[in-house]
């Protein structure tokens, strides 16, 4: 066990450390550095992990697609917290208290992930959203923090409270709190109490409502662009990759192992957020002119395609071989989304802090080409993914996701997931075209050189979305080995 | 008869979140909160934990509220807020919460008075509290560190806000 869950302990440990560390003596450069060794050598043990241990009890379950999907958590938040050092550096808080809340962000995402139990489930969920709330209004002393830190406060807890319902009702009409046990559970309580399935679909529903608001899928995401556009830009990151990627991992698997296929209803409401997401999340994003908001509408795209996957796994009428195209569609999917999107948080965060942004409305993106061309042409690439342009790893995501679709023909879905995509290549391309346009006044600026770790970074996200855009096989080998469902 | 009581119970308890909700003072709201968290852990004691009976009591009742009570009354201060309070805590503004206590504790005194066959036909088979340590120790010890963790995580964010806001003061 202690082997599985190793990861954890050493980013845990590393959070405790911090915290003793601080206690004695504050030290900013020794808390990074503790921070990125952490993370590395958990991000190694877990690499080791993902095809040689598989240790599953009534609590969590670590097999090779969630040892997969831990490692992608940890490498973003690695890559997260290269560029927090930078940023902290100049703010007049204390800083130390970041790394920790981070690391343990970190430690909840990965909870979420494996958790095969509603009580690990939920923990993990908490400590993910305890630890976000004190990040979004770490710094800023304005009032656009404290408003983004209290909407999102109030309104997941609210969630949570559905989740806790909904997982009450559960329990009430199975009367376990195993994810597996679940549909065993419900045969024979179906036999004796006709109403134990009715249950079970409001309970599921609950879940479903508190899930979509993580996710800010489409009913419940108004609160989506407000925080993104408050929180402080690493904070965003987290929110956005890390949670997200956590809470619909979960999500997916407590969908595929209790059996939610055997409900219509659930599948039809499912279905309707997923169409609601792709059409709502272009549509908002079309004509916004803050390219904070521009992305956290696009998340909300982004996750209504990626519902597809699931949506594919559970359909009935999917051809052999469809469930574990559909599952491997969602993974590489993700994964896709998840680089993509860090790699334009780390971008923006990079550009803040040289001051060659002035705020994140899109006109001060004008004329990037010419003051920042390394930065503009990764961002070009960048968007291109999100768009699904091909030798992006952006266009095979869809590309797989949409094989999976048709594999198991949800027309419907697909005909929605064409038009919104559509509609979403108006907007990516918009901001290329912004940042192609010249500026006179301002290419007078001083050129500093750029930081190394920032060349390296970059390079690293451009070789992963142009690497695996050109030869996906790299990832798909190692997903289809991992993937078991 | 367990089945009244614990309906008896329910309702006090239903009632009882109503009024929180509907109080327009603070303090009220939280004396009607109080009251609810009793009757649910009546409900637990009926149900054969005794244990989360006590644990509920202790904590959300006893130290949970009576902070957020202290909390909340040291918020007002000054001369107008005093005696807005002394028209706030005349005696006749608890009578709803005690009159829904007193309700609760007819149960209590029923249930300890009675003797137990009277109760239930069939057997119940109390939780005790050993049982719990045992549970939470072996099986669910992970679930232990992970809310351990989650402790942490709120203890590190509270002492970061509060103290941004000290210095936002001073």
């Amino acid at each position: 066990m202690i082997g599985a869950i190793l990861p954890w302990v050493i980013i845990g440990s590393s959070a405790l450390l911090i915290m003793l560390f601080t206690a004695i003596k504050r030290d900013h450069i020794y808390t990074a550095l503790l921070t990125i060794s952490g993370l590395s050598i958990a991000l190694i043990t877990q690499l080791i992990n993902v095809n040689t241990i598989s240790y599953s009890n009534d609590l969590i379950s670590i097999n090779s697609t969630t040892s997969l999907l831990s490692a992608l958590m940890i490498l973003l938040a690695l890559m997260l917290s290269l560029q927090l050092y930078p940023w902290l550096n100049k703010i007049s808080d204390p800083k130390e208290e970041y790394y920790m809340l981070f690391l343990l962000a970190c430690l909840g995402a990965l909870v979420v992930v494996v958790s095969e139990h509603f009580a690990s489930f939920f923990l993990g969920l908490e400590i993910l959203t305890l630890s976000i709330v004190p990040m979004i209004l770490y710094c800023d002393k304005d009032s656009g923090a404290l408003e983004a830190s209290i909407k999102y406060f109030v309104l997941s807890s609210i969630a949570s409270a559905f989740i806790l319902m909904g997982i009450g009702l559960i329990y009430f009409a199975t009367g376990t709190l195993i994810f597996s046990e679940i549909p065993q559970q419900l045969a024979i309580g179906t036999a004796t109490a006709s109403d134990s399935e009715l249950f079970f679909i409001v309970g599921s529903l609950m879940i479903l409502l508190g899930i979509s608001f993580k996710l800010s899928l489409a009913p419940c995401h108004l609160w989506v662009a407000d925080i993104f556009e408050g929180a402080p830009l690493a904070t965003t990151a987290v929110l956005a990759t890390l949670a997200k990627a956590a809470v619909f991992t979960l999500f997916w698997r407590l969908l595929m192992i209790s059996d939610w296929q055997l409900y219509p209803p659930l599948i039809s409401v499912l279905s309707f957020v997923a169409i609601l997401s792709m059409l709502a999340g272009n549509l908002l994003a079309l004509l916004q002119s803050n390219i904070l908001r521009l992305l956290a509408y696009s998340s909300i795209a982004h996750f209504g395609y990626l519902l597809l996957g699931p949506l594919a796994m559970t359909s009935a009428v999917s051809l052999p071989g469809g469930e574990s195209l559909a599952a491997q569609a969602s993974v590489f999917y993700l994964c896709a989304y998840m680089l993509t999107l860090l790699g334009i948080f780390i971008l923006l965060i990079y550009l803040k802090n040289q001051h060659k942004l002035e705020n994140f409305h899109l006109d001060s993106l004008k004329g990037l080409y010419w003051r920042e061309p390394m930065s503009a042409f990764v961002m070009t690439i960048l968007m291109l993914s999100l768009a699904g342009i091909p030798l992006t790893i952006g266009f095979f995501g869809k590309f797989y996701l949409v094989m999976a679709a048709v594999n198991s023909q949800l027309w419907w879905l697909l005909g929605v997931l064409v038009i919104a995509s559509i509609i979403g290549l108006f907007y990516y391309l918009r901001i290329i075209m912004i940042m192609l346009e010249k500026v006179a006044s301002k290419t007078d600026k001083q050129n500093r050189p750029l930081q190394p770790m920032y060349i390296l970074l970059m390079s690293f996200i451009v070789l992963m979305v142009v690497g695996l855009g050109v030869l996906p096989n790299l990832l798909i080998v190692a997903i289809e080995a991992a993937t078991i469902f | 008869m367990i089945n009244l009581l614990f309906y008896l119970a329910a309702t006090v308890a239903l009632m009882a979140a109503i009024l929180t909700v509907t109080r327009h003072n603070a303090v009220h709201a939280l004396l009607y909160l109080i009251v609810t968290m009793l009757a649910i852990s009546l409900i637990f004691f009926l149900f054969g934990a005794p244990f989360a009976a006590a644990l509920q009591i202790i904590v959300y009742a006893g130290a949970i509220m009576v902070l957020f009570v202290f909390v909340t009354m040291m918020l007002h201060q000054g001369e107008l807020s005093t005696r807005q309070e002394a028209q706030l805590y005349r005696p006749s503004q608890s009578l709803g919460a005690i009159v829904l206590s007193l309700i609760l504790l007819l149960e209590v005194v029923y249930l300890l008075s009675v003797p137990e066959r009277w109760l239930s036909s069939q057997q119940m088979t109390p939780i005790s509290a050993k049982q719990i340590g045992i549970t939470l120790y072996s099986s669910y010890i992970l679930l232990v560190e992970i809310a351990a963790l989650l402790l942490l995580t709120a203890l590190i964010g509270a002492f970061h806000i509060a103290r941004r806001h000290q210095e936002g003061a001073s």
